[in-house]
């Protein structure tokens, strides 16, 4: 793994900011949460395949004017490794054109994207028996990809579309929802430009986005990696907070902040202020598509409304309270408490390693009056000189 | 383990108290110096990262001896269930350079030397706190 952010971050400006380090450190969860290169080139693979496989002109579905494309996290570059399971959920969403939608039935809908994925015999054993509203293949140790079945919403034009809502058990049926994946994607892109300008492509197979390195993200969409990975760890169940409230609260509240923890202290206040201001459950609608409330579920269990508010509440606190701590130790503790031991304690354990490593070259240097270690050297530094710790042992 | 206080090697000339004290007021300005003849104690702080402590520490230096540092404030703390901090003579007392090699010697400058080893000890003290090992290496006097 490459020191030289690490090297930048300790940069020898004798003003140094705490939370380059703090952001430095940020930056390495972040990348040990998202998708690898190497997953990121298998799902790539199966994505093309399986994009392949349903837009075929022998296809059943070619008839629909098939158009798939990755959407969610997958698309707006947030993935987060889910906390106690291996898999990565990836999204695509297979647009299907017809006429009507709104009159025809949503399970049949589902099912033809369901046959012909079953058609073929690799992706027949990988596929899970249908019972939310996308299809869902189960590639063991690497990830799940759910595939939405999605019609465009030919009244609103644009990039809205019509997707299968989940199986309404009291009245035993199932109904349609209005999202907007694409102008979801771009709303989110948008506001990861306050900070930082980043250019962006789009028939039939759209590719994956290529993915970014951590060091090229914007820190909205790192922080919102950070987000869903307290989501993860604070909550029992990850799915009581879904990712698109915390990803579409967090873009509303991000105000262009350069750095992943004036970024993330922003939101966090952000949302905090917008839950004090009323009892009421907030409504989060998907930005750009109005006729979709994102927080339906709160609206359905008060309960874990409240429990949102409590626990983002405490995160606030915490967050702020470790703004102003200083010791390895306690920053360490604390950050095992927001995402989880295993991942913080790999982090410093590369943090370590790269200050062996550089003392061992003869790179180390300290600040001159301050002390504080840094690879670069100028004439604000002097040189660890090479040394052996010794005393009695343990 | 019995310790040498002493470092008097006749074939050298010590680097001059003058010269330490002048050297540690150009690279640690903030380090209060007290002298007295041809010896000399600073007392200032270090802290090895910045979301480190800062630690308060005390160099003491007289010639013909060896330098000794002590952490005063806040004090080195043991972790749980273990009964010394490593590299240590006592529990304030940090011990950043093996005496028998050459890394230090009477010709050289404190600041150039003993600070710098000093913080990056704290670096690893507080390392040791956060995983329960020591990563700086180091030996350990015979038995």
């Amino acid at each position: 793994m490459s020191t030289t952010m690490l090297d930048k971050s300790m940069s020898a400006d004798y003003s140094i900011a705490a939370s380059q380090l703090l952001d430095e450190l940020l930056y390495r969860i972040c990348e040990k949460l998202q998708l690898s290169d190497s997953q990121y080139r298998l799902a790539e693979e199966r994505y093309n395949a399986i994009g392949d496989w349903l837009a075929k002109e022998d296809s059943s579905l070619h008839v629909y004017n098939p158009r798939i494309y990755p959407q969610g996290s997958l698309k707006i570059g947030t993935t987060v490794k889910p906390e106690g399971r291996e898999e990565f959920d990836l999204d695509l969403v297979c647009e299907l054109t017809i006429v009507d939608v709104k009159q025809s039935d949503p399970y049949a809908f589902i099912k033809v994207v369901y046959d012909r994925i079953a058609s073929n015999n690799t992706y027949k054993k990988l596929l899970v028996p249908l019972k939310k509203r996308c299809v869902r293949l189960k590639y063991a140790r690497d990830f799940h990809l759910d595939i939405l079945p999605a019609c465009p919403d030919t009244d609103d034009g644009g990039t809205c579309v019509w997707v299968p809502n989940k199986y309404d058990k009291v009245n035993n049926r199932w109904n349609w929802t209005a999202s907007n994946p694409i102008g979801y994607a771009d709303w989110f892109e948008s506001r990861t430009k306050l900070y930082r300008y980043e250019k962006e492509a789009a028939e039939g197979i759209t590719p994956m986005p290529k993915p970014e390195h951590v060091y090229n993200k914007s820190p909205l969409k790192l922080t919102v990696q950070l987000l869903k990975r307290w989501r993860d760890i604070a909550f029992e169940k990850r799915d009581d907070i879904p990712s698109i409230i915390l990803t579409t609260l967090a873009a509303k509240k991000y105000s262009g902040e350069s750095t992943i923890t004036d970024c993330l202290t922003a939101i966090l206040n952000g949302i905090v202020a917008e839950i004090s201001q009323t009892n009421e459950i907030i409504y989060v609608l998907n930005p750009t598509n109005a006729k979709e409330n994102l927080s339906e579920k709160w609206h359905n269990n008060p309960d874990l409304y409240s429990n949102f508010c409590m626990k983002v509440r405490q995160f606030n606190e915490h967050w702020i309270n470790l703004l102003h701590l200083s010791g390895l130790p306690n920053i360490s503790n604390e950050l095992y408490s927001f995402f989880g031991k295993d991942v913080v304690r790999r982090i410093i354990a590369e943090y370590i390693q790269s200050i062996g490593n550089n003392r061992a070259k003869g790179n180390l240097n300290i600040i001159k009056n301050a002390g504080i270690l840094t690879t670069s050297s100028s004439a604000k530094t002097i040189p660890v000189r090479r040394n052996t710790f010794y005393g009695t042992e343990v | 383990m019995a310790r040498k206080y002493r470092n008097y090697n006749p074939k050298e000339r010590p680097f001059p108290i003058d010269a330490q004290i002048l050297n540690m007021k150009t690279f640690f300005p903030s380090f209060e110096c007290h002298r007295s003849r041809n010896k000399a104690y600073w007392i200032g702080c270090l802290q090895p990262t910045t979301l480190s402590l800062s630690y308060k520490i005390k160099i003491e230096y007289k010639i013909g001896y060896y330098p000794r540092v002590f952490v005063l404030s806040p004090s080195l703390e043991l972790r749980n269930g273990e009964t010394k901090i490593p590299h240590t003579y006592a529990i304030n007392e940090p011990c950043v350079y093996w005496p028998e090699s050459n890394e230090w010697s009477a010709r050289k400058i404190i600041a150039e030397t003993i600070v710098p080893w000093t913080s990056l000890w704290l670096f690893y003290y507080e390392i040791w706190h956060v995983i329960g090992k020591w990563f700086g290496r180091g030996v350990h006097p015979k038995a």
